[in-house]
């Protein structure tokens, strides 16, 4: 076998043993690690997000017959304070 | 032997790889740098906006409560305008809504009655009526749930007033070749001849003398007593009557029923079955 045949071999089995070793990138434990922990944190606080718009919609609900009952009970002060008002008035008479 | 444990540990070796990945959710083992980077990247982002989000809804969370405690204030304020204004209190206030809704229970239980029962409890109504008369002076009575209550509570009222009218046929129009005992045996009016004494005390604005009725002259029919009348049984007598606890409870008072129903009665001692007696009270 010549010299040139040797280095010609060698080469062939370095890139063989190269491709099977598959010398590419891998992820690391602490990048893992990372990518999870950032996962569940997104995902934990979206859960949060949608729990704030249910209560702010609870809330917008309540304000709305809040200012409904308020409005109301100005319409009947307006009433009973009226008729205060004549019953006061048909007693002096 | 010595093949079998070479497999075992391979096996608990894959096993224990495989549930070291498991609990990941991607397969790290065949994930490339780029793939990785976009994927932290992404969720980095979505974890930065989820942040920037909550911040919004905690402002506006803290923005709504504030406002709700103001108009939770102004109604306060104005239920204390309402009470300084008619000089009650809360306590008052309740009681006059928790009144209205036992009347309308009364009302409704009444209504739920048959006719006659209804007109035995005439008085009932009527006091009913008188009460929410007194309930419709007060100011809280225009208010705007008060006065749907008081609305219902009448219509309920006139309903049972409507419902307790004797029944049918509450009058009969005298045709030629009547008399009383033959309108009495009439199988629609009382079917018993001698009730025509009821007829004659429940009409003694018509008839002056039970020998005399004309034609065309109506005559009430009463199918029950009144709150305030007796109908006379076989057997009973003016104290005996007058000792109900429903007429005026001591057979002492016997003169004063017969005071009230001297001009059908013209001696105490001689009343007959079916007379309906008047109760003064």
């Amino acid at each position: 076998m010549s010299r040139f045949t040797k280095i010609v071999n060698l080469v062939i089995v370095i890139l063989f043993t190269l491709s099977i070793t598959s010398c590419g990138w891998k992820a690391s434990e602490e990048e893992i690690k990372q990518l999870e922990e950032t996962k569940s944190a997104a995902l934990a606080a979206e859960k949060t997000y949608a729990e704030k718009q249910k209560e702010q919609a609870d809330l917008e609900k309540e304000l709305k017959t809040k200012k409904d009952e308020l409005a109301k009970i100005k319409a009947d002060r307006d009433k009973v304070l009226k008729r205060v008002a004549e019953i006061k008035a048909s007693e002096t008479e | 032997m010595k093949r079998i444990l070479t497999i075992a540990v391979l096996l608990v070796s894959i096993l224990a790889f495989g549930n070291l990945y498991a609990q990941y959710s991607y397969n790290y083992e065949e994930m490339e740098q780029e793939e990785y980077n976009a994927l932290l990247a992404e969720w980095q982002q979505r974890l930065q906006q989820a942040e920037n989000n909550i911040n919004d809804e905690n402002a506006k969370i803290d923005a709504l409560k504030g406002e709700l405690d103001q108009t939770q204030g102004e109604i306060d304020a104005t239920w204390e305008e309402i009470f300084q204004a008619t000089g009650k209190t809360r306590a008052d206030y309740d009681k006059y809504v928790g009144d209205l809704a036992s009347m309308k229970n009364q009302a409704q239980g009444i209504l739920s009655m048959s006719p006659e029962e209804i007109y035995r409890k005439m008085d009932e109504v009527d006091a009913l009526q008188a009460k929410l008369d007194e309930m419709k002076q007060d100011p809280f009575a225009v208010m705007t749930d008060n006065a749907a209550q008081i609305n219902s509570i009448q219509s309920l009222i006139n309903s049972a007033k409507e419902k307790g009218k004797p029944a049918v046929p509450p009058t009969y129009t005298v045709v030629r070749g009547d008399y009383l005992w033959k309108i009495a045996a009439k199988s629609d009016i009382y079917n018993d001849a001698y009730a025509w004494m009821r007829i004659y005390t429940s009409n003694r604005d018509q008839i002056k003398d039970p020998d005399l009725i004309y034609p065309n002259q109506v005559f009430n029919i009463p199918r029950e007593v009144g709150p305030n009348e007796h109908l006379v049984a076989k057997g009973e007598f003016l104290s005996k009557i007058a000792g109900y606890s429903n007429v005026y409870g001591s057979p002492f008072k016997w003169q004063k029923l017969y005071e009230a129903n001297k001009d059908v009665v013209s001696d105490p001692n001689m009343i007959y079955p079916y007379q309906v007696l008047k109760i003064a009270r």
